[in-house]
């Protein structure tokens, strides 16, 4: 018995098993969930956008088990977390990061806040992963907007 | 070995029904990770496990298990294997004779060894549970104790194994170790019974270097004694070799290989009968173990 086959189904599978991606929200939804009625602009660096009404919209992406989240965070003028949105989302588990009593853990956060999994963001059971990177992402947005677009 | 059974069973009743987890997939082929599924949560999966080429001659075993995983809790799961079997051998035994693993057990008195041996079977049910101590995400460390009772016709078996992962490099990073023992008891045709005992370190390392794939390197010392406790020492054997798992949301697939070393060591001259050029075959090992697993998982939106 030759067992060539066995590893060539892997690559087989792959190439005729259906791919379909999960986007909830497209960039300019996210805007207007995050800041209603306002106007965008690009702000400079790829993915941020100032808001007419004052504050930045950031849209970044995090890597979950499998496949990379594209999420979005608002910051207002005074740095601190307006909301953010998941826009795009394809892993097995882990849906619950879209509810929004999580995401509403980040509400008023800064780059002053410890922003930690389990310290000042519930994680959620069957989600840490995701939920880690998440967290992880927005301190790093957070940090970005202290050093480059704080004041601008 | 009663007492073994006893003092696992125990540690499993032990274990506690609160924490936090992710999904059950390892991107090894045989190394269990400390992941496990989210409660309400469960996963179909195939494993094929190929065990080829001898000394000389035709050699293949292959083990499949179909398998239903289940999230009984956030740090609980447990599994139901259905074991069938298909083996295949011709004059591969170092003396020119028909045998090897999930061969010779097989063989009745009134079969020819020089003929070929060509069967597909059943061989056992088995249940497994597997307890997450500590989350690899949210801990130092991941920790999970793992067990796994079989019964066939033919064979008794219980497995256990601890389970350790260090995630680095924001999770794409997996470096993984299981302690694995075995206490198995095997009726052979000709009305011979073996009790065995082998306990296996094996480590492995898997790095996610794009979205949806891991490659990684598995490597296999493997310890085998006579006896349900480790009574005497048979043989150490050494495997390595790489693996490459692919996953999306909807399905996942691991592919891995290990190669048997020829840095074999036999403690007694039964075993070292059958070593050919620093390889251990008779019923013990063949030259090349791969391993192909498919996994489909549901429950998780």
């Amino acid at each position: 018995m030759r067992w060539t086959p066995l590893l060539a189904a892997p690559a087989a599978i792959t190439l005729i098993a259906p791919a379909s991606a999960n986007v909830y929200l497209t960039i300019e939804q996210a805007q207007r969930a995050i800041f209603p009625g306002a106007s965008f602009t690009p702000a400079g660096p790829a993915g941020v956008y100032r808001a007419s009404s004052g504050g930045y919209v950031v849209i970044d992406r995090v890597l979950g088990k499998h496949e990379y989240i594209k999420y979005a965070v608002g910051i207002t003028a005074n740095g601190t977390v307006r909301g953010i949105e998941i826009l795009e989302y394809n892993e097995s588990y882990g849906y619950e990061v879209r509810e929004a009593s999580w995401r509403a853990q980040f509400v008023g956060k800064s780059a002053a806040s410890t922003l930690q999994l389990n310290a000042d963001i519930k994680n959620i059971s069957g989600a840490t992963l995701s939920s880690k990177h998440i967290t992880d992402g927005v301190r790093r947005v957070l940090a970005m907007y202290e050093s480059s677009l704080k004041g601008r | 070995m009663k007492r073994v059974l006893t003092t696992l069973a125990v540690l499993t009743a032990a274990m506690g029904f609160t924490g936090v987890a992710q999904g059950g997939e390892s991107p090894f082929g045989w190394i269990y990770t400390a992941d496990v599924h989210p409660q309400g949560t469960f996963e179909y999966e195939h494993k094929s496990f190929l065990q080829s080429r001898q000394s000389r001659g035709n050699y293949s075993y292959l083990q499949n298990k179909e398998e239903i995983e289940y999230g009984l809790t956030d740090r609980l799961q447990i599994s139901g294997y259905f074991n069938w079997s298909y083996a295949n051998a011709f004059q591969n035994g170092l003396d020119g004779l028909t045998g090897g693993p999930g061969v010779s057990q097989f063989l009745t008195p009134s079969f020819d060894p020089t003929t070929r041996y060509n069967k597909a079977r059943f061989d056992s049910l088995s249940f497994e549970a597997i307890y997450q101590v500590m989350n690899p995400i949210t801990d130092p460390f991941g920790l999970a104790l793992y067990i796994e009772p079989e019964f066939g016709p033919l064979t008794r078996e219980l497995e256990w194994r601890v389970i350790l992962q260090k995630n680095f490099l924001d999770d794409r990073l997996i470096v993984a170790l299981n302690i694995m023992g075995k206490h198995e008891r095997e009726v052979s045709l000709d009305g011979s019974i073996e009790k065995a005992s082998p306990i296996d370190l094996t480590m492995g390392v898997s790095y996610l270097f794009m979205p949806n794939w891991s490659f990684g390197i598995e490597t296999r010392i493997h310890n085998e004694f006579t006896g349900y406790l480790w009574d005497s020492p048979d043989h150490s054997a050494f495997f390595a070799g790489p693996v490459l798992h692919y996953a999306t949301k909807e399905f996942w697939v691991t592919a891995a290989w290990r190669h048997q070393l020829p840095w074999v060591q036999t403690y007694n001259d039964d075993q070292a009968s059958v070593v050919h050029r620093g390889r251990i075959f008779g019923d013990e090992h063949a030259r090349d173990e791969v391993m192909l697993r498919l996994g489909v998982p549901f429950g998780g939106k």
